[in-house]
């Protein structure tokens, strides 16, 4: 979520410990209460999150089924990431996953700020709409997904396809979920109904920190709708919509629930993300994905995760790069 | 608070369009139009929201053959309660209830214990060790945990947290581990704002470095606490693949959402069981939302604007 938050914003140490009586002492005398105080995190950061980070791109270099003790692994070097490199399905999924973020961000957001805007501009109920709007985003996207299996089914009174016959867009029923050409645009729709309240709640949120006299003084001078919005609303929702855009990516680009559910990646690997990708090549959760393996491959399923988490970082620091340049370009 | 505010603007608008010119009243017109598009706009909008879990609780109470005669109709004329009956008993709701909870209840005392004393220690002291404690905070930020999925599997399996109940303890541990940076931070932010003078004047009082923390300064930060409470009772209650990853072969510990799942693989042509099952997962979380949804959608914006 924060991964928004600049790297120069580690806080200054401006703490001085001038409490009477402590100087001269050792520093675990001075400060022993506060290292225990640390200690849980500092524990769940090495064994959760440094150690498994240096675990992972040491599994990255062995051909590894999981199954086996890692010490009787094969040591192969970089192959599994020339694999990677040459894997036509792994940029399937990488292709796949961008086009989902990237859709996510074009489609999901205008329709968020436009509900937001208009939410904001004296409408009565807003509380209420809000909380409607916001239902689908607290609920969750395994268990709705599952009920939207039948809800796009071809099956006889199956909602979706039923309302396309009776409004006379398509004459038979379509398997949404099931068809190439449909199944990854079906997924990635089901995912827009799920998330956009938030992004309005984001939005409406800062539309709501514009200054009241700011709207009182463009009424004066006759400023249209548009005018407001370009030069008032605009400015004020910019720096918010650059967090908001940071965390639609960062989620979007680590998608698996509505993908695992819906179609398991499938048919062929036409909805597979990248995390999917990766769990293909492990034992977890007792298959059910496109194409998962019988025997699993870890040490491959290893170079896919650091594969996935690059990808994922480079995209966000070149977002933040972009931001940046903007911010300088506002001045 | 929002409304009110809303609706005097509203008066206020009203108020100037009372003297009648005839430009005016064609604006007014066109004003009027405009504000009924808004309203079908949002009335639309929020039809789409809820529509499909209407359709979901309609559904989980036909039996088998309506199911496939209801063509999107929200009307039930003979509701078949059996279905709840049906999934609580074959997909071991029950269990998968207390499961749930007994996840979601420790992630949530476990992750505000352990980042509210890391945030006071980091706030109030400087200790060698500090900057690189916040710095290594800063860089997991950047760590997608999709990527940690496969090493720390194997890290809990050499602590043996796999393949028996002892995996409930590893789905936490995970969960907790991941909800670390993010919120020691937003505890950060909160702790500044405590004037230091008062942790210095307790301590003069007598009042341990600990008291401190567990009488005085807890207690102020509040407002973070309710943030993080909820948002992990969200993420926990709902999530999917960590407890996928350590649930899913173990009937007997499964949460809500694997078992459900789970369920759906078995059983594929049981809508009506499976949307009752829905139902049942949805329920808890729909509620609790609609009783603090201030506190949500304030620790939501909250998480994203200053996190």
């Amino acid at each position: 979520m924060a991964s928004s938050t600049p790297i120069t914003t580690v806080p200054r140490s401006n703490v001085p410990d001038t409490v009477a009586g402590r100087r001269g002492k050792s520093i675990w005398q001075r400060h022993g209460m506060a290292y225990l105080m640390c200690m849980p995190t500092v524990i769940l950061f090495l064994v959760f999150m440094a150690f498994p980070v240096g675990y992972v791109l040491y599994t990255s270099l062995l051909k590894w089924n999981g199954i086996q003790s890692v010490l009787d692994a094969q040591f192969i070097g970089l192959d599994n990431y020339a694999r990677l490199v040459q894997d036509s399905l792994w940029w399937q999924a990488v292709r796949n996953t961008l086009l989902y973020a990237i859709i996510k961000i074009v489609v999901e957001l205008p329709l968020a700020l436009m509900l937001a805007v208009v939410l904001n501009s004296g409408i009565r109920g807003v509380v209420g709409f809000r909380t409607i709007g916001f239902i689908p985003v607290i609920t969750s996207i395994a268990v709705v997904s599952l009920a939207f299996t039948f809800f796009f089914s071809p099956l006889p009174g199956a909602p979706f396809n039923t309302f396309l016959i009776e409004l006379g867009i398509i004459d038979r029923p379509i398997a949404f979920l099931g068809e190439r050409a449909t199944a990854f645009w079906t997924v990635t729709g089901i995912a827009i109904w799920h998330d956009l309240g938030i992004n309005m709640v984001f939005f409406l949120a800062a539309l709501q920190t514009v200054p009241r006299d700011l709207y009182d003084a463009a009424q004066v001078d006759g400023a249209s709708v548009r005018q407001r919005f370009l030069h008032i609303e605009v400015p004020v929702i910019r720096p918010l919509t650059a967090v908001i855009v940071t965390l639609s990516l960062a989620g979007s680009l680590k998608v698996f629930d509505y993908f695992a559910v819906l179609t398991g990646g499938g048919p062929g690997f036409s909805t597979t993300t990248m995390v999917l990708y990766m769990f293909r090549y492990t034992s977890f959760g007792g298959g059910g994905l496109a194409g998962a393996t019988s025997q699993p491959e870890v040490g491959y399923g290893s170079a896919v995760a650091i594969g996935l988490g690059l990808i994922i970082l480079a995209v966000v620091l070149f977002q933040q790069w972009i931001n940046s340049l903007q911010d300088k370009r506002a001045g | 608070m929002m409304s009110t505010e809303t609706s005097q603007l509203n008066l206020r608008d009203l108020e100037l369009e009372v003297a009648v010119d005839p430009h005016k009243t064609r604006k007014q017109l066109g004003r009027t139009f405009g504000t009924f598009l808004k309203y079908l706009l949002l009335l639309v909008y929020m039809a789409i929201c809820v529509y499909p879990f209407l359709w979901m609780i309609s559904t989980s109470l036909r039996d088998q053959r309506s199911v496939f005669t209801a063509g999107g109709s929200l009307w039930v004329s003979d509701p078949n309660w059996q279905n709840y009956v049906d999934i609580w008993e074959s997909a071991n709701i029950p269990r998968a209830f207390a499961n749930t909870i007994f996840i979601t209840a420790a992630c949530m005392v476990l992750t505000i214990l352990t980042t509210s004393m890391t945030s006071y220690a980091l706030s109030r002291s400087n200790f060698p060790g500090r900057q690189l404690i916040l710095f290594s905070l800063l860089v997991t930020l950047l760590v997608p945990g999709e990527m940690l999925i496969i090493p720390t599997f194997y890290v809990n399996r050499a602590f043996g947290f796999v393949g028996d109940g002892k995996a409930l303890i590893a789905v936490i541990l995970v969960t907790v581990a991941g909800a670390q940076a993010f919120n020691v931070y937003l505890m950060l932010g909160h702790f500044r704002t405590i004037p230091r003078d008062l942790f210095d004047s307790a301590e003069l009082d007598g009042e341990t470095y600990f008291g401190t923390y567990w009488r005085i300064a807890f207690p102020l930060i509040r407002p973070a606490v309710a943030t993080i409470t909820l948002l992990t009772f969200m993420g926990v209650w709902n999530a999917y693949l960590i407890p996928l990853v350590y649930l899913a072969p173990l009937p007997e510990f499964q949460t809500l959402t694997i078992a459900l799942v789970q369920y759906s693989k078995q059983f594929q042509t049981l809508y009506h069981i499976m949307a009752a099952g829905a139902v049942i997962g949805l329920v808890p979380v729909i509620l609790v939302f609609i009783f603090l949804q201030r506190f949500f959608i304030r620790g939501l914006t909250e998480g994203a604007t200053k996190g």
